[in-house]
């Protein structure tokens, strides 16, 4: 009996215990981590547009890349990344005359809404559905948003699995 | 004491007969400080004027002077105490002086005489035996000629650093001269000198103009055998430039008579002499960028160090069924032409190759080429 005693002592104990941190002292609400979406959602006008030689610059050869902000209307470019209310991306439609190397409207969403751990670039994927199960290009994000408003997407060719050239946008937020 | 006397004077008489009235040795007052002709290049039976800087010697300004020449032969022999007129010089100005004659008839020799000599000696003198000029050898072309002929060269310039207020002459090899694709020459035509200053600028060009009379004269080049020919002129007389005109090069071609045919320098280019002192212009390097691309691309084409007197570079891709065209844009350092390949070719099969012709806006071709494109069926 004295044991059943103990045993009822130290039920009690760890059913009480738990809630011994949801008192009044606590010092905030729950709050979702913050994503990469919070970041990278928006509209965005380019500010320049290079053109990078990938296997000069794989093999140290010059030059390496070469501006074309000021070609074919690449200065008009703008990206429009949406978000829902819970910050989850929805579609993109893209503005402007610029080339257009992939496909102007369709949805998004990142591979991995946090930064890599291992430091690589985070990717966007574009998708033509909703559903987003047809992709339809890639982007990765060679400059992340931070304090400086500046949001730097590539857009890379790849033969046989090897980038060849690429085309860098420097973005910076849509004045509307 | 008569005696005396008469001794004295046999004695003075002897002295004075020993002491000569006046020094039979003639003065010798220094070298020209310059000898040069016209023509620079001249045949030996062709017209040719002599020309001497006497500045810095004995004589004095204006003065009669005289040739004095031994060799190939001594037209004036026996006259050295009273020069004849044949052998006078006209004064020009600035204690320059000049005499044209014809080198065959002057020394009354054939050209193989001539040849055979060892070339034009001569000193300068006054009228009479008092003053004679160091001695001068007037500078001939025999050597220069057969050099050149042996150089196999098909243009050469005298002298090599020719300034444009100076005579000059051009000799050209008919022989090896570029006539359309290959070095077929133009040898026993009527040949003529299309040509003008710092690349064909402006204001300093003479046309080879068959419907001027005037100027087929002027351009016409004048054969010297064995199928040289040769033109000679000051280029600031001879296009017509002011004193502040700048010369940087001579660049010309040879057209025949009513420009039937056109004798050019090696690969249809034009010849380009440059004045001395004017750094050889960097070879043209062209580009493309990036590397590797594909139909879905923009390419872009780059011409660096380009001709001073480019009129600028026009470019026509042939790419499956589609051709593009369009100019570079930039200067003479750097030209380029941006393409859009993407927007052309997005929608045609795929194509694994574009031909690149690139020409100047004078027609002429600068680049003829194939680049490989990645294949749509390796993108990924």
């Amino acid at each position: 009996m004295k044991t059943l005693k103990h045993f009822y002592v130290f039920l009690l104990m760890v059913v009480v215990l738990p809630f011994a941190g949801c008192n009044d002292t606590d010092d905030g609400s729950f709050v979702a981590p913050i994503t990469i979406y919070e970041k990278v959602n928006g509209n965005w006008a380019v500010t320049a547009i290079k053109q990078v030689d990938e296997i000069a610059k794989a093999n140290s050869q010059t030059p390496t890349e070469i501006t074309l902000t000021d070609q074919f209307d690449f200065s008009t470019f703008t990206i429009n990344l949406n978000v829902d209310p819970n910050n989850q991306p929805t579609d993109y439609k893209i503005g402007g005359t610029a080339p257009k190397f992939f496909p102007t409207e369709g949805y998004w969403a990142l591979e991995f809404p946090f930064q890599n751990t291992d430091g690589s670039a985070s990717i966007i994927n574009l998708y033509s559905d909703a559903a987003k199960t047809t992709q339809v290009a890639i982007l990765s994000i060679t400059s992340m948003p931070g304090t400086n408003r500046v949001l730097e997407l590539k857009f890379s060719r790849k033969a046989k699995g090897v980038t060849f050239v690429s085309y860098v946008y420097q973005l910076s937020p849509a004045i509307e | 004491m008569k005696t005396m006397k008469y001794i004295t004077i046999a004695l003075l008489t002897f002295v004075a007969i020993l002491i000569p009235k006046n020094s039979f040795a003639t003065d010798e007052v220094g070298a020209p400080a310059k000898v040069w002709t016209y023509p620079v290049i001249y045949a030996l039976d062709q017209e040719v004027t002599w020309y001497f800087d006497m500045t810095g010697t004995g004589f004095s300004e204006k003065q009669d002077l005289y040739l004095w020449a031994w060799s190939p032969s001594e037209p004036d022999a026996g006259n050295f105490d009273n020069s004849s007129d044949f052998a006078k010089l006209e004064y020009v100005s600035g204690m320059l002086w000049k005499k044209t004659l014809t080198p065959t008839k002057y020394f009354g020799k054939t050209v193989a005489d001539i040849e055979a000599s060892s070339g034009f000696w001569m000193r300068l003198k006054g009228k009479g035996n008092e003053k004679q000029s160091d001695v001068v050898q007037v500078p001939w072309s025999i050597g220069d000629i057969k050099t050149f002929k042996e150089s196999g060269e098909a243009v050469q310039i005298f002298p090599e650093k020719f300034y444009i207020n100076e005579p000059l002459s051009i000799l050209v090899n008919a022989e090896k001269l570029w006539v359309g694709g290959g070095q077929t020459g133009l040898g026993g035509e009527e040949i003529f000198f299309h040509s003008g200053l710092n690349n064909f600028a402006a204001g300093a060009i003479v046309e080879a103009n068959m419907g001027n009379p005037d100027l087929v004269k002027k351009t016409k080049l004048t054969p010297i055998g064995n199928n040289i020919y040769k033109i000679d002129f000051i280029p600031r007389d001879y296009y017509g430039v002011g004193e502040d005109f700048v010369m940087e090069n001579i660049e010309f071609l040879f057209p025949t008579k009513d420009w039937a045919k056109v004798g050019t320098n090696e690969g249809g280019k034009n010849f380009v002499m440059l004045a001395p002192g004017v750094p050889i212009p960097l070879d043209p390097i062209f580009s493309f960028f990036p590397q590797k691309f594909s139909q879905y691309d923009i390419l872009t084409l780059i011409r660096k160090n380009n001709e001073k007197n480019s009129q600028g570079l026009i470019y026509t891709i042939t790419a499956g069924s589609k051709t593009l065209t369009g100019e570079f844009a930039g200067n003479k350092d750097e030209m380029k032409a941006y393409i859009n390949l993407f927007q052309s070719l997005s929608n045609e099969p795929s194509i694994d190759k574009i031909n690149l012709l690139v020409k100047d806006k004078n027609g002429a071709e600068i680049l003829k080429t194939d680049i490989p494109l990645v294949p749509l069926s390796d993108l990924n």
